[in-house]
């Protein structure tokens, strides 16, 4: 249902939601209601949130289950990190942030490079090829990664500049979902979906299958590289054991539960994942516990995930909320002003 | 008739699957303009006959030949940039999509801009996409869905799904449609409205229409020429007054 009318409204809207989110964050910052505990809670939930979203490209519209997603933001996070090193970037160089997302955007296309490489040949079959190589690239990568030198073999990458603060981050993720959501509503997007419900039919109405699979599986991967880099200049050390088939699996929790096909799913259940384990820290051990149980009860109640393919819309929202007001002021049932 | 230029040529086509030769040294000609019926009992291989046409199956022996050019292993996606698109036997649509959508992914072929356009939401982006809206709607009309496009595809009655396809494939643009037994499974009021759809939308577009049918009375009112094949060979070509008379049509329809 894409809007062939350019929705001013609806991006007035939107633009004003987040400057306002933006300032009550940053007005809690400055106010020290947040923490510098809580900005950092705040960073990995962005983080995740952008991890979740790209996934989601692969896994939920695409349909393609992916498992090795924390393999290509590992690759993000080395590459970012190792491009700020070079140019000898500290947290005390004026402009930090445009440095840091110069060395995104590598990380970011290196990712992409690797997703291809590994898309191409996987994606070409029909099957569940995918899930296995992906499976094993974020194996190999890792053991790769400890065998090179550059990337600090198992010592690990150290001192990298601590320049992902809290700003840049919140403003490159928006920057992600909104990529994002614009994708999957563009006919590259539309097209994904059809593959993924049914790829004879979409070959019968001319569509080429490989090249779109691997359109968002590099899609896919690109982001996951960008979470790495943001992640590699928030937490300043790297190792290559923190990128493991877990962390894998943690996001593609995150986009289950949220539900495959919906990005607003994957928002809400990228935050509430993040948050409640911090909240429950006493019991960090029982992480994957909580993770397994909140999953198996999503599973029972909604195996399509919280949102299953819903998408949230603040104008559509409001524009509800507005008519049921008017309609109550409104005896003669007039038809209300609809707003976009 | 005979002056019609083809459209889709077949010389000796033929596949075997292990040992079964589902479809043998068949020779069909359909021409502009026209509705061609492809006919024959359960197994007789008529959808291989399609899966031949479309490319999802590549050929053991013969040719295949458009516009009078021979073509090679084609993908079905190429196939479909050739002109030529298709139904399924059994009903294939984005389910999950709306009726809407699953007009506008067929028109994708014919969409330029490029993802950069679209994740900015440049000019191209807006024009191509109103444009497309507003033919899939015109498409979406032609069979009286237009009332249904915001609908999830899968919630369709049966009978609208089938037309729905019909209009799906129309949107690649194709010079000639195969429909896979398009009035499957619907009544016969159903099969009335879908039959002259098909004469509509046949002269409308130009269209060389080539038809799946397993009931021959069926076809026998709409199409100009019938072939009919039986254990993957064409046991008789000709007009269907012809075709009814035919001792060895009767002999397979009757399971002799
Ligand atoms: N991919 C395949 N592998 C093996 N055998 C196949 C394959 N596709 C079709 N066949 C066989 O080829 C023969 C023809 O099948 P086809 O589906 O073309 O028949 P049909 O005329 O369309 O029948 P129906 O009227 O039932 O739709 C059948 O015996 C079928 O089992
Ligand atoms: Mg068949």
């Amino acid at each position: 249902m894409t809007n062939t009318k350019i929705p001013v409204k609806s991006y007035i809207l939107n633009t004003l939601c987040i400057a306002l989110l933006y300032a009550v964050m940053m007005a809690g910052v400055d106010g020290k209601f947040i923490t510098r505990y809580a900005q950092g809670i705040i960073i990995t939930v962005c983080i995740n949130i952008i991890l979740a979203v790209s996934l989601n490209i692969a896994t939920g519209f695409l349909g393609e289950i992916a498992l090795g997603h924390a393999g290509f933001m590992s690759v993000g996070a080395y590459t970012a990190a190792l491009f700020t090193k070079h140019m000898e970037i500290t947290t005390k160089t004026p402009n930090a942030w445009v440095y840091l997302l110069v060395a995104l955007a590598l990380g970011g296309l290196v990712a992409a490079a690797f997703g291809m490489l590994v898309g191409i040949p996987a994606l070409r079959l029909k099957g569940d090829y995918l899930a296995i190589i992906t499976l094993g690239f974020g194996e190999i990568i890792r053991v790769l990664i400890e065998y090179v030198p550059f990337t600090g073999g198992a010592q690990g990458l150290k001192s990298i500049p601590k320049i992902a603060k809290l700003p840049v981050v919140f403003w490159v993720t928006i920057a992600v979902v909104v990529i994002l959501f614009t994708f999957v509503r563009s006919r590259q997007g539309r097209v994904i979906t059809a593959i993924r419900e049914d790829d004879i039919a979409s070959e019968a109405v001319g569509i080429n299958n490989t090249y779109y699979k691997v359109m968002a599986f590099v899609v896919s991967a690109f982001f996951a590289g960008v979470a790495g880099g943001l992640y590699a200049h928030y937490v300043g050390i790297l190792g290559a054991k923190t990128f493991d088939f877990n962390k894998s699996i943690d996001i593609l929790v995150i986009v289950v539960l949220g539900g495959m096909g919906s990005l607003t799913g994957s928002i809400i259940a990228a935050i509430g994942l993040t948050v409640l384990p911090e909240a429950l820290r006493g019991f960090a051990e029982y992480r994957m516990l909580i993770y397994s149980v909140a999953l198996i009860i999503v599973m029972l109640f909604k195996p399509s995930g919280l949102f299953g393919k819903y998408e949230f819309s603040l104008s559509r929202a409001l524009s509800n909320i507005f008519k049921k007001g008017k309609a109550g002021n409104q005896p003669k049932g007039t038809k209300g002003g609809s707003a976009a | 008739m005979s002056e019609a230029k083809s459209v889709l040529r077949t010389e000796n086509l033929g596949i075997t699957f292990g040992g079964l030769k589902a479809v043998q040294n068949l020779n069909i000609d359909i021409r502009e303009g026209e509705l061609m019926g492809l006919i024959g009992p359960n197994g007789a291989g008529k959808t291989t006959v399609f899966n031949l046409l479309t490319g999802v199956y590549q050929p053991t022996s013969g040719k295949i030949f458009l516009n009078d050019k021979e073509i090679h292993a084609k993908k079905p996606h190429d196939m479909v940039r050739q002109g030529v698109a298709r139904t399924f036997q059994n009903i294939r649509l984005f389910k999950e999509l709306t009726v809407l959508d699953n007009v506008k992914a067929a028109f994708n072929g014919s969409m330029k801009y490029t993802t950069l356009e679209g994740v900015l939401r440049l000019p191209r982006y807006w024009k191509e996409e109103a444009e497309i809206d507003r033919k899939s709607r015109e498409l979406l009309a032609l069979f009286g869905m237009e009332g249904l496009a915001d609908n999830i595809a899968a919630n369709l009655p049966y009978g609208q799904q089938r037309k729905l396809e019909i209009a799906r494939a129309l949107a690649t643009n194709p010079k000639i449609l195969l429909l896979d037994e398009p009035a499957a499974g619907m009544n016969p009021t159903e099969t009335a409205e879908l039959m002259e759809a098909i004469a509509l939308i046949r002269n409308k577009y130009k269209l060389s229409i080539l038809l799946i049918e397993h009931d021959m009375s069926l076809v026998m009112g709409i199409c100009e020429r019938l072939v009919v094949i039986d254990y993957g060979q064409v046991i008789a070509t000709g007009l269907p007054a012809e075709i009814a008379q035919n001792k060895r049509v009767i002999g397979a329809y009757l399971g002799e």
